[in-house]
């Protein structure tokens, strides 16, 4: 199966008796961009090791453009882009020095090396720092060498482990637009704890806790959701929960009491409908007020929280 | 706010905190020039005749200068402020190669401009370029290495940066020019000269960025200016003359030349292997372990020197460098110098993560050894020119000949069994994270090596086992070499050795993949 640009099936990978990575499978088609979730020490980091042959799994088979990690492990990486997460540079070295270096080892061809180089420098930004020694770069600049290191090569495929750790929020916005410009052409798989940068701009979602896979979808079918009606009423709970249960259209009512005569419901309803009016119109029919009304979609950190959370308490 | 509009301006302060006072390294470099300033009286007082109450040879005073100079260096790179290293780029860097000239040139005029001796032989021409000139130039250099390198303001460096040009192109044209055409300076000044200058062109490539950045041309013409010089060489060899050109100077001439054309080819060689090596070599000069490790070989070949200096006084049957270099003086060097370069090598990259970072680059394990094996060699065979130094200054102080055709065998040896050790130090390296256990494991490794060497003389006679320590022991090895005997076979021995180092380096870091 060589249309996929990362393949992993089955991958496990086994720290002596720790277990890290728990036969977790996914794909990735070419020029897609991926967000890869999960919480610290969810196994998102050996994911990505084993994916740029640097750890080998313990058992299963990961795939990058179609070449095995294991047996092919030189084709991989010349497909291969990586941004590790604390992004290790020598310190001695300039940064246009490092990155000429870097583009020499990944077989950038001499006529287009200085040209390669310059457009990575003026993507990732650090061109204002060119000359500086490497260990004397702020967090911020360190990181967006790392990842004109990894693009210096152009490669087909990106692994980017956090990649907006310790920059400021418009370095973040800026390194997000530059990562999000190479989707399409590029394959990226990017790992990151900041939920609103993944919403902001991946489609595709995969959510790993615990070294097994939770979650794997797209953000769009999660809008596509039927959303659910948040309501707040001052009355008698159990009899506004009736009240509600049998209202047409109403899936599933979950109620909690708020206040001493609040209660707070989440309201599940049937596709296509929206019931907020009508539940509105019969709760004043009978004297109760309506504190809030208002219609409630899933999104990304919900979900987050109730992938991890839920499957942890299971 | 949208990211088009608003546009960062340049982060300016670095993070990284550093020292305010570099109070250890300065008090390093004010003894090393204390040290330099004394040496220098001493050649003064003793070129004036000054009658002094004790008798210091001119030798004690090289040897002052040679490791007071170490010391600064050291100071130059460490120092924080930044008014102390422009002050070590100005004065060490551009007034130490002024002064090279001056010295070199100024008594050539002087001793031209004087009558002719009246018996009618040709008038004595004498230049100070021995001792003192080259040893200005090569100083000099090492001073402005570390200014361009730590300069922060664009137009300092560039004043650096051409200095250095300047004065590699001008040693290399004079060297080069003038040894194609007198055979008699070929053999003496000029190719001295000539590889003086390959040094300063070298160090002016990799300061411009290396042959890819702005460096690719001069490093282009680096390369030409050997061909040319090879040919030119080859063709007055062939040429028929009424004295033979083709030995020495000929050959001389080639092989600098041909130096040249390889230096060039290694500065813009697009190989992995040559990559990674340039990388390696250059990290060396750039950490302060490297300084140490010539201050103190500096040292220690100092106090060698000194006393070998003073063995002189009786006669002593040639080759009498055995009583320099074939002493312990140089064996405790290289026990302590092996662990010094190698525990770096690959521990620290493990350690920092750089080697995440390199072996998810296409590169093989291959070239990862034998890359810091060939940087480290380079390194290790630098640090032994310094012993040779010395014996430079000793012909030219005492214009004594000595039999130096010895030297070659044992700089034979030395880097046969160097292999061999820097081979095992990159191995201890390969097997752990930090650098100070792989120090100690190559550091007991090289104590086993002294070990064999005490074992094959306490094993009685006869015992097989005194053969194997005698032939496997690099003690042994290189003193024959200084008597002039070169044993194939031990040689041998220290390079599959090497090769067997290396063997396992590679299969400690490919067992990564597997585990």
């Amino acid at each position: 199966m060589t249309e996929h640009a990362i393949r992993v099936d089955n991958l496990s990978k086994k720290y002596g008796p720790v277990v890290a990575v728990d036969q977790i499978n996914f794909q990735v088609a070419p020029g897609e961009l991926v967000g890869f979730l999960g919480p610290n020490g969810a196994g998102k980091t050996t994911t990505m090791r084993i994916l740029t042959t640097f750890l080998p799994a313990t058992s299963g088979v990961a795939a990058v453009c179609g070449f095995d990690v294991m047996n092919d492990s030189m084709k991989v990486r010349e497909n291969i882009g990586y941004l590790p997460e604390s992004v290790p540079l020598y310190p001695e070295m300039r940064v246009e020095e490092y990155l000429t270096y870097r583009a020499k080892l990944k077989n950038v061809d001499r006529s287009v090396r200085r040209s390669r180089v310059e457009a990575s420098l003026e993507k990732c930004r650090v061109k204002e720092v060119r000359r500086r020694l490497l260990g004397t770069l702020s967090k911020g600049y360190r990181q967006r060498v790392g990842l004109a290191d990894a693009m210096i090569a152009d490669p087909k495929v990106l692994i980017l482990d956090e990649p907006t750790s310790g920059l400021d929020p418009i370095q973040i916005r800026q390194t997000l637009d530059t990562i999000k410009a190479l989707a399409g052409t590029h394959t990226i798989l990017l790992s990151t704890h900041i939920l609103p940068e993944v919403e902001a701009i991946c489609d595709r979602v995969i959510i790993i806790s615990r070294g097994t896979l939770r979650w794997d979808g797209r953000l769009s079918r999660l809008a596509e959701q039927v959303p659910m009606v948040v309501m707040e009423v001052r009355g008698p709970g159990e009899e506004v929960r009736k009240l509600i249960e049998g209202q047409a259209g109403v899936k599933k009512v979950d109620g909690r009491s708020l206040d001493d005569a609040i209660t707070g419901f989440e309201i599940e309803q049937e596709k296509g409908k929206d019931l907020r009016e009508a539940l509105a119109r019969s709760v004043m029919e009978r004297g109760w007020s309506v504190r809030r009304l208002d219609l409630r979609r899933k999104n990304l950190e919900a979900l987050y929280t109730d992938v991890v959370l839920s499957r942890d308490q299971a | 706010m949208s990211t088009e509009t608003f546009t960062a301006g340049p982060e300016t302060a670095p993070s990284a905190l550093s020292e305010d006072q570099a109070s250890v390294a300065r008090t390093i470099g004010l003894t090393g020039l204390t040290a330099v300033v004394l040496g220098t009286l001493i050649l003064i007082l003793n070129a004036a005749n000054a009658k002094l109450g004790i008798e210091i040879g001119n030798n004690v005073g090289f040897a002052g200068i040679v490791i007071g100079m170490a010391m600064m260096f050291y100071h130059a790179t460490r120092d924080t402020d930044q008014l102390i290293r422009r002050l070590y780029g100005y004065v060490g860097g551009i007034g130490l190669p002024i002064s090279g000239l001056i010295l070199s040139l100024l008594p050539v005029i002087i001793s031209w401009s004087k009558a002719a001796p009246a018996d009618g032989s040709p008038k004595p021409i004498i230049s100070l370029f021995f001792p003192f000139g080259w040893a200005c130039f090569l100083a000099g250099l090492f001073f402005l290495i570390p200014f361009c390198r730590n300069e922060t303001e664009e137009k300092q460096r560039r004043y650096g940066l051409q200095a250095m040009g300047i004065i590699g192109a001008l040693l290399a044209l004079v060297g080069l020019g003038g040894g194609l055409i007198a055979s008699s300076f070929a053999l003496t000044y000029g190719s001295v000269m000539a590889l003086l200058g390959l040094a300063f062109l070298v160090a002016y490539i990799g300061q411009l960025g290396g042959a890819d950045l702005e460096g690719y041309r001069p490093a282009l013409a680096l390369g030409a200016l050997g061909l040319v010089v090879f040919l030119i060489a080859l063709i007055r060899s062939l040429v028929a003359a009424d004295t033979p050109y083709f030995v020495p100077a000929g050959l001389l001439m080639m092989t600098i030349g041909a130096i040249y054309a390889i230096v060039a080819a290694f500065l813009v060689s697009d190989q992995t292997l040559m990559v990674l090596t340039r990388r390696e070599l250059s990290a060396y000069f750039y950490s302060p372990v490297a300084y140490l490790v010539l201050l103190m070989t500096a040292l220690v070949a100092g106090i060698a020197y000194i006393f070998f200096y003073y063995g002189l006084q009786r006669e002593r049957p040639e080759p009498i460098v055995t009583n320099y270099l074939g002493d312990l003086f140089s064996v405790v060097t290289v026990t302590f110098i092996v662990p010094a370069l190698t525990m770096r090598l690959v521990s620290e990259e493990k350690r920092t993560g750089t080697y995440e970072v390199l072996m998810c680059a296409p590169v093989g394990e291959v070239p990862v050894v034998l890359s810091k094996l060939l940087g480290s060699f380079i390194f290790f065979m630098l640090t032994w020119s310094i012993w040779a130094v010395f014996l430079l200054a000793l012909r030219a102080d005492q214009e004594k000949m000595f039999e130096y055709r010895p030297l070659l065998s044992y700089y034979l040896a030395v880097a046969a069994s160097g292999l061999n050790f820097l081979a095992m130090g990159v191995f201890f390296s390969c097997m752990t994270r930090s650098q100070m256990v792989a120090a100690v494991l190559t550091f007991a490794g090289m104590l086993f090596w002294l070990f064999i060497f005490f074992a094959a003389q306490l094993i009685p006679q006869g015992s097989v086992w005194k053969a194997v320590c005698t032939h496997l022991n690099y003690i042994n090895l290189w003193w024959d070499a200084l008597g002039g005997r070169l044993h194939l076979r031990d040689i041998v021995i220290q390079l599959s050795l090497a090769a067997f180092w290396c063997f396992l380096s590679v299969k400690v870091l490919e067992a990564r993949r597997w585990s």
